[in-house]
């Protein structure tokens, strides 16, 4: 693990009390408040079928929703709907980071939409699941595609289907 | 033509040629006007205390002929949502520090007067940008959700994203710094 993603790792687990507010909440990403969740992905178990595998491994995945998505929310709030609809960003880094002129963060739209339940948020081809110890499960059910660098100059990924990443509730500057 | 996409096309037409969104445009323009380098620096209103513990001692949005090459390519190409249409260079200053931190923003639009802007090698962070009036446009860090409540926010002041040593470089919202008033310059004033 490379230093940067070492120290962002035990700083997230410093400050793990000044997020828990937002761990352990009623419901998973409860209304107009902002919570960031960072983390890696979940190796395989001894013997489990073999799973899609990004071309360049993932070191980090970052679950964001800031004032931009609770901004979003606030005004597309749809007063008539039954379900509870959120935005999420996912923004990924990956093992190149900076090499090559490489991007150093991959991200999907600003606003990404997701339907949830009480403990599950849907996005169509990712899920993100509440666990008991307060960690969420971000498990790729269609693979995701996320992109990097300017608008001229860009590239694009993909988190295959089946991969899944345990993240945990950090503080907001985590998701910086 | 279908008689659908006539109807579309109508809609889009009469949307267009409203004073409204005429009026909005050309105050889009007039702040970054097409093809034209500018320059706007934060101003003062006069009844604000002067403060000498600000963190920010400067700020500077400038627009160079790279940015003006920039938004005549993403105008000749077909436009999303998310299409960039302002490039913009922020330059902000730092109490203590000896010199100005750069960020190239790319600014897609978000209401008739109003931009959002992002730091391309750093997905997350953003600001807001509002065209007030001709001579003054307002940027912001965050903002008011409809409860009233303050949700602050960030953008990166360089490329390093998480990888810079001590953590990330960036300009976040804080007590005097999540909005600033700015108004057209002289280039001098952006340097």
């Amino acid at each position: 693990m490379s230093t940067p993603v070492t120290a962002l790792v035990i700083a997230a687990a410093l400050m793990l009390p000044a997020a828990s507010a937002w761990g352990q909440s009623e419901l998973l990403f409860p209304a107009e408040t902002e919570g960031c969740y960072v983390g890696a992905e979940i190796p395989p178990a001894v013997g489990a079928a073999a799973k899609g595998k990004p071309a360049v491994a993932v070191t980090a995945v970052r679950l964001e929703r800031g004032y931009p998505q609770l901004a979003h929310e606030g005004a597309h709030a749809r007063p008539a709907a039954d379900d509870r609809v959120i935005n999420l960003r996912v923004i990924v880094t990956f093992a190149d980071v900076g090499k090559k002129g490489a991007p150093k963060r991959y991200a999907n739209g600003r606003n990404d939409l997701l339907r949830c339940s009480a403990d599950a948020c849907d996005a169509g081809n990712y899920k993100v699941e509440r666990q008991a110890d307060g960690t969420v499960l971000l498990r790729i059910t269609g693979g995701l595609n996320v992109g990097g660098g300017s608008y001229r100059d860009n590239a694009n990924r993909q988190l295959p289907d089946r991969q899944v990443y345990r993240l945990t509730a950090s503080p907001m500057s985590a998701c910086r | 033509m279908r008689p659908t996409s006539l109807v579309a096309a109508l809609v889009i037409l009469a949307a267009v040629t409203t004073p409204g969104f005429a009026a909005a445009q050309s105050l889009l323009n007039d702040a970054f006007p097409p093809g034209h380098p500018s320059c706007h620096v934060r101003i003062f209103d006069r009844t604000e205390p002067t403060r000498k513990d600000r963190r920010i001692t400067s700020i500077a949005l400038e627009r160079l002929a790279h940015d003006v090459a920039a938004e005549r390519k993403w105008a000749a190409r077909e436009q999303f949502d998310d299409t960039p249409v302002v490039s913009v260079t922020l330059r902000v200053r730092l109490r203590g520090e000896p010199i100005s931190h750069l960020a190239r923003l790319e600014c897609s639009k978000s209401g008739d007067r109003s931009l959002v802007c992002t730091t391309p090698a750093c997905a997350g962070g953003e600001i807001r940008m509002n065209v007030e009036t001709q001579d003054r446009i307002s940027v912001s860090i965050g903002g008011t959700l409809k409860n009233g409540r303050f949700v602050g926010h960030h953008i990166h002041l360089d490329e390093s994203c998480e990888g810079r040593r001590g953590g990330a470089l960036v300009l976040e919202s804080g007590d005097d710094n999540r909005r600033f008033d700015m108004a057209p310059a002289p280039r001098e004033a952006c340097r």
